[in-house]
């Protein structure tokens, strides 16, 4: 069980990191900025994907995932379905805009949806880890 | 032991997605000395990804509500 706790949290970590390292960028780097936040964003869209997998397998086999934690992912999900177009929407706009205020926001909209997913995330795989 | 290695058989294809984005974005912030053509390549290559994980995204079933 140490060692399943141990890849949750490199799970967790590298989730973090991976925005850690984005709000680290030199404010005065536009561009690689603007290039770090596209890419993390991405690399979220990704990770959902993959994450949401292992909810759609765990939740039809009964107890593999307690049904409150799939409620919660579907709750997650939805809104996230419907935020990660917005999401994309709003680093194209930055940078055509080119505009640092708008590319804080973008940074503080992935902030917020990589720490829930996480979150969600290591919840979900211990629970499929105890069945 | 056996559900701890099916856990980790869930996780490990994470993990490395994860770390080779983060290399992705600490390769990018180092190397911050590009001509605006490169630069206007590179953002026009992230926003076609944005565009292809946006429809992955998309197509993602969520779980039922069980009762």
């Amino acid at each position: 069980m140490k060692r399943v706790r141990v890849m949750q949290a490199a799970l967790s970590l590298a989730l973090i990191a991976l925005v850690a390292s984005l709000l680290s960028g030199c404010a005065s780097w536009r561009a690689p900025t603007l290039e770090a936040t596209g890419i993390t964003v991405e690399a979220l869209g990704e990770q959902f994907v993959k994450v949401a997998a292992v909810f759609e397998k765990g939740c039809i086999e009964p107890r593999s995932i307690s049904m409150q934690a799939c409620a919660e992912f579907r709750d997650f999900g939805i809104q996230f379905k419907q935020a990660y177009p917005l999401l994309v929407g709003l680093w194209k706009a930055a940078r055509d805009a080119d505009d640092p205020q708008m590319q804080r926001s973008v940074t503080e909209v992935i902030a917020h949806l990589a720490t829930s997913l996480s979150k969600l995330a290591a919840e979900g795989l211990d629970a499929y880890g105890r069945r | 032991m056996g559900s701890s290695l099916g856990l980790v058989a869930q996780i490990l294809p994470l993990i490395p997605d994860a770390v080779e984005a983060l290399v992705k974005i600490i390769r990018v912030l180092r190397s911050h000395e590009s001509t605006p053509n490169e630069l206007k390549a590179r953002l026009d290559a992230i926003s076609a990804d944005l565009d292809a994980a946006c429809a992955k995204v998309q197509a993602v079933v969520l779980p039922e509500p069980r009762r």
